[in-house]
């Protein structure tokens, strides 16, 4: 294993792995809204087909949601 | 993009081998000076990453683009002992002209620092390399361009670990900059307290129940601290697991991206700086700004100067006249707002030639960390041929309660010409200051006893008087 010759902190590593699924989840959820919208047939599939391509290009948009989404409840002391 | 050339201003320039005595906690790479030279000596291991690194292509975008100091491979030195993580090869390195500190940057310093960082990394991991740490001291100027001078840093991506920056990341350049910009609150002073940078349980315990609804603060200081909490005595295998869960280098991205739109995000005005609407043309008339210009000028041009100090540059006008006939000026400034201000116009027109820094000089940057020498004092990183003090010896003296003669001797030990300016006690603006004492302060202030101290230190060269008597220049030589 490489070994850093800082301490990385445990914590800070558990860390980008919860921020690494929240991005995650704001794209599966992305996805699962449209796909949504598109069984109820309020969204045609072709606009759903281009909010897959965006949310695989992680659009800023998305990436702001999924921040400000995650941030609610672990805010409340 | 102009690069001055490797330049041999600092203390560092000796004639035997010696190591850099703020280079040793990573044994892989080691940095040390051989008659001015600036070498870096690597570990096994450390060869194997250079390898990789020298041909990657982002690097060589780097280096040609001078977001990266130019680097080759020699071997006509000797190394020197104390190298304990061996030298199975040896690198030199371009000189920065000035080496500086985060807590001489201002703000959009800072933030720019930040941002070349996060920009290497996220061209790095696209070529399975990376940055084993994220120092805000790997980052130094040239002039108002940020450059990355750790070479040592880059590493081979260790797969399915997160990065090892992280931490330092926010200690060193995000929590800075969340702190000023969202409490308003300097981060030099903390910086200068502490050189490991800002914990985010301390950053938390500032934080309001507004703030942790700002961008950013919520995951990269509320839940960083609980989670360090949680986790700080925890002997678990956590880089192991993590790889094991899947972690993979796509997500080291995203958040690369993420923490670059964040710091983007960032920004700090001030809020009534006392100077910051202060234009050197305020105390003049039009007459007399153009015949002050004239004179700093004339003493510019006598003769070609390698290091210039503009002390209480402003707004970095006088330190624009001292670069038409010098190598490199360093543009001090005590008030970080008009640093921050003269740094985005200086960085805007690509000046590779001023370097403006926070320094207040009646409490210039003292030597810190290990064994006191990690981080040099101000002077120690390079002494003026010239220094400019023009509107600042009144705040020295009144503001400052420094006595003059104290002032000059400092001056005189630098071993610096001196472009120097005297307000006496009827110009408005010492006047003013000399209102908040007590009657008959400072009762040495004035343009005799100035004269006599300067004359016992220096050369006057040429006297000028301006603003009908009230402020005069003086050019002076070191005895």
């Amino acid at each position: 294993m490489n070994f850093a010759y800082i301490d990385p902190g445990s914590g800070s590593l558990i860390l980008q792995m919860i921020l690494g699924g929240l991005a995650a989840a704001a794209v599966f959820a992305k996805l699962f809204w449209h796909r949504l919208l598109v069984f109820l047939r309020i969204r045609k599939p072709y606009e759903a087909e281009r909010a897959d391509e965006s949310a695989e290009g992680e659009t800023p948009a998305v990436e702001r949601r999924s921040f400000e989404r995650a941030g609610e409840p672990a805010g409340k002391p | 993009m102009s690069r001055p050339e490797s330049p041999d201003l600092t203390a560092a320039a000796t004639a035997a081998p010696r190591l850099e005595p703020g280079s040793f906690r990573d044994w892989d790479s080691r940095v040390f000076y051989d008659d001015g030279r600036i070498l870096r000596a690597l570990s096994e291991s450390g060869a194997r990453d250079w390898h990789a690194v020298a041909g990657s292509r982002f690097f060589g975008e780097a280096v040609s683009a001078g977001q990266v100091v130019e680097t080759r491979e020699v071997d006509d030195v000797a190394v020197p002992g104390g190298v304990t993580g061996g030298a199975a090869l040896v690198l030199e390195h371009e000189r920065v002209p000035f080496v500086s500190y985060p807590y001489e940057w201002p703000f959009a310093m800072l933030r720019d620092a930040a941002l070349l960082q996060l920009d290497l990394l996220r061209r790095a991991l696209a070529e399975d390399l990376t940055l084993k740490d994220a120092s805000s001291y790997n980052v130094q100027w040239r002039g108002a361009q940020p450059i990355f001078i750790d070479v040592g840093s880059f590493e081979r991506l260790p797969e399915g670990e997160p990065w090892q920056g992280y931490r330092q990341f926010c200690m060193l350049f995000l929590n800075p900059l969340l702190l000023q910009a969202y409490k308003s609150v300097p981060f030099q002073p903390w910086l200068r307290g502490s050189l490991g940078g800002i914990a985010p349980g301390d950053l938390a315990r500032l934080m309001s129940m507004r703030d942790r609804f700002r961008r950013g603060v919520l995951t990269h200081v509320i839940l960083h601290a609980r989670l360090e909490r949680k986790h700080e005595e925890s002997t678990k295998d956590v880089r192991g697991e993590l790889r094991k869960a899947g972690f993979r280098k796509e997500l080291i991205a995203a958040n690369v991206r993420r923490l670059e739109k964040l710091v983007r995000s960032l920004d700090w005005r001030p809020g009534g700086s006392e100077w910051s609407d202060y234009g050197v043309t305020t105390s003049y008339d039009e007459e007399g700004a153009r015949r002050k210009e004239a004179f700093v000028r004339e003493a510019v041009h006598s003769r070609r100067w390698e290091l210039v100090w503009d002390v209480g540059c402003n707004e970095a006008r006088f330190s624009r006249i001292a670069a038409e006939n010098a190598r490199y000026v360093v543009a001090l400034d005590g008030d970080a707002a008009v640093v921050d201000r003269a740094y985005r116009e200086l960085a805007s027109e690509g000046r590779t030639d001023i370097l403006p820094l926070v320094a207040d000089v009646t409490d210039p940057s003292p030597a810190l960390g290990w064994s006191g020498l990690e981080r040099q004092t101000l002077a120690a990183r390079g002494r003026p041929e010239l220094t400019l003090c023009l509107a600042v010896v009144h705040h020295v003296a009144i503001s400052g309660n420094v006595p003059v003669p104290e002032f000059l001797t400092w001056l005189r030990e630098l071993g610096t010409a001196l472009v120097i300016e005297f307000p006496t006690r009827e110009d408005p603006r010492a006047a003013a200051l000399l209102a908040r004492k007590r009657p008959g302060a400072h009762p040495d202030y004035d343009r005799e006893p100035f004269e006599r101290a300067l004359r016992e230190r220096f050369e006057i060269e040429r006297t000028e008087e301006l603003a009908g008597g009230t402020r005069i220049l003086y050019f002076a030589r070191p005895r």
